[in-house]
Formats: C-alpha cells, structure tokens, sequence
C-alpha cells in the first residue's frame, strides 16, 4: 500500500467497516511516519472534539417555555427551490433578453449616426494678447 | 449562557447527564405520541433528551454558543408547532437534527450577506476566549489543564476553518456518530456524496490540525 492509497482509503478505515482493510492500513501505519502522523492527529483532535461539551444554561427550559407560551413569530428559513418548469421559463425569458440586448446596440448607432457631431472649440494662434483664441469649429 | 464542562460526551444517558438507574425512560415516538395525546410532560422530556447533544452539533456548526443555544430553542418551537406533521416512520431525531441544520445553515447564510453579524459572532466569540481557565477538577495539574484547553482551542479553530459542508457531516459523524444514511437524510444529499465529503473533511482536519500538534 502506498501513503497515496493510505489516504485514499482513510475515511473507510476510520469508519472500521471492513476488518481486511482495517489490517492493510494498520499494517501501513507500522511502518510510514506521515500516514502514522496524518492518522493520530485525527484521533486526537476528535478526541478533543468529544470531550468538550458545551451544556445549556440554566435557565434554558424556562426560556424555552416561555417562547412556547408567547407563541412568537419565527422565520421560516429561506430554503432556494426553483421548480424546474419556472427554471425553463427563466431561461427562455434569458435568453429572449440577450437577443434583444444584441440587437440593440445597432439601432443606438444608426440613429446616433444620423446626430451632427457636436461642435468643437478650435485653437487659433493671435498676435497680441492671450495668444490663443478659441473659435467654434466645423 | 451555555457553560463548558469536559465531561465525555454522550457517555452516560442521551442528554449528557449521567444516567439514572432507574427504568429505561420512554423511546422517543412513543414521548412524540404521548405529546400528541396531551401530556404536557412528554415534550419537555423530549427536550431534554436532545438538548445538549443539539446544542453541540450546533455550536459546532456556527461557532457561537449565545446564538447555538438560541437556534436549539428555534429547533424545539419548530418541532412544538410541527410535530402533528412528524412522520413516525422515520427516525425522530434525524427529523430533529434536519431542522437544526437548516437553521444553522440559514445562519450562516445570513451572516455571508451581513458582514457586522459576522463581526459581532466573532467578537463574542473572542471575548469569551479571554475569560480565565476554569479549573473544575482541583485534582488537575495546571499544565496539564491548560495544554487541554489550548488543544480544544486548537480544534474549535480547525474546525471552523472546515468548509460548511465539510463541517456538517463531519461533526455528525465524529462527535454525533451518525450513519452515513442518518447523514444523508440530515445533509440533504446521497450517501456517495456523504462518503466523499467525509472523505475530504477528514483529511482537511488531519492537514490543518497536525503541523500544530505537539
């Protein structure tokens, strides 16, 4: 067995499902290092996980029960479900909105073209005083 | 507000506390049943069978103890308003924990689109992380006692650093020991996907969490 396959097949060893493999991989864990290091950092850090326990507070009951007898409005959790007729709507109605926005941007420019060009300041040199003067263009 | 303790988890009785013994309490269809019958007890029963382990899969999942604790209460006023609608065939808290994921996934969502929710979660959360070491067991050394609390710093960080989905099923795997089909049914996915997704968070676990082990 090569570490590749040690990690691999971790999860179902874990899981001690099958006394073969279970063998194989302890047999690999005897004698490679990292798969020995991969394998105890699980071990101990689920064993931490196990030992911490968080207990409610004292008064959890109580506020639990008040809330039941308040009969307080709660949020329904928003759960995203699109039911496939309304997703084949929304595509076609996609794709209906990208033909029409492609053809679009040529009507802008036909009517664009048909606009004079906005005139434009032109530069002109002048013997005295400011130098530059500036007269309408074309 | 909800309090850490080290005990091991689920070890002695359902709800984290240790066991009475006493009879085996009632199955939880038959307290949903009872409930539907008008016993007022039987929901509260409910509640407290599920509520620490609901809490921690929570917590795990946002990070935030004040607002884990609050999405548990949301999850119960759900199951309290909805649970005519419980299909018995189906196993009940795989019902249960489909709910609190849902909302622990609106959560989520809800802070990706408001960033100063997310500020202030993490803020809390840091503020709590400056509160001095508890030392419940006087028996404990103190190096010992603080190089398990840095571990468990250590692993709430990592496993906030999973990715959602990753997170989801690892925590429902590694701390709830949920089945892969139990998974599914809660994730909303099929069980190949379970599998892989388990797959990769193991190792994203094993990857973030190994160079800073001792």
């Amino acid at each position: 067995m090569t570490c590749k396959d040690f990690l691999l097949l971790y999860s179902a060893y874990r899981d001690g499902a099958n006394p073969r493999l279970t063998a194989a991989m302890e047999a690999h864990l005897a004698v490679c290092t990292s798969c020995e290091a991969h394998d105890q950092a699980v071990r101990r850090g689920v064993d931490a996980l196990r030992r911490e326990v968080i207990l409610p507070s004292e008064d959890f009951a109580e506020r639990l029960d008040a809330r039941l007898a308040s009969n307080e409005e709660i949020e329904e959790p928003f759960r995203p479900h699109v039911s496939p007729v309304v997703a084949s709507a929304m595509a076609v109605l996609l794709l209906a909105l990208a033909v029409f926005t492609s053809h679009r941007p040529a009507m802008v420019s036909t009517a664009a073209a048909q606009v004079d060009p906005p005139s434009v300041a032109r530069p002109v040199a002048t013997a005295g005083i400011p130098f530059v003067a500036f007269v309408p263009g074309p | 507000m909800a309090t850490l303790t080290h005990r091991p988890i689920w070890s002695d009785s359902e709800d984290g506390l240790p066991a009475r013994v006493t009879e085996r309490p009632p199955e939880s269809p038959a307290l949903v049943a009872a409930h539907l019958a008008g016993d007022p007890q039987a929901f509260r029963q409910l509640v407290l069978r599920y509520q620490t382990r609901l809490l921690n899969f929570v917590y795990r999942m946002v990070g935030d103890r004040e607002r884990a604790e609050d999405l548990v209460q949301e999850t119960f006023i759900r199951v309290h308003r909805h649970l005519h609608r419980y299909d018995p065939s189906r196993k009940f808290s795989t019902w249960l924990y489909t709910i609190a994921s849902n909302l622990a996934k609106n959560e989520l969502r809800n802070r990706r689109r408001s960033p100063l929710v997310f500020f202030q979660a993490i803020r809390q959360r840091w503020q709590g992380d400056q509160r001095p070491l508890d030392f419940e067991d006087s028996s404990s050394r103190p190096d010992r006692v603080y190089a398990a609390h840095e571990l468990r710093e250590l692993v709430d960080e990592t496993i906030g650093k999973l990715a959602q989905h990753h997170r989801e099923v690892f925590v429902l795997r590694e701390l709830e020991g949920k089945s892969y089909e139990e998974i599914a049914e809660i994730a909303g996915c099929n069980i190949g996907t379970v599998k892989s997704r388990l797959n990769r968070a193991r190792q994203s676990f094993a990857e973030l969490i190994a160079p800073r082990l001792d």
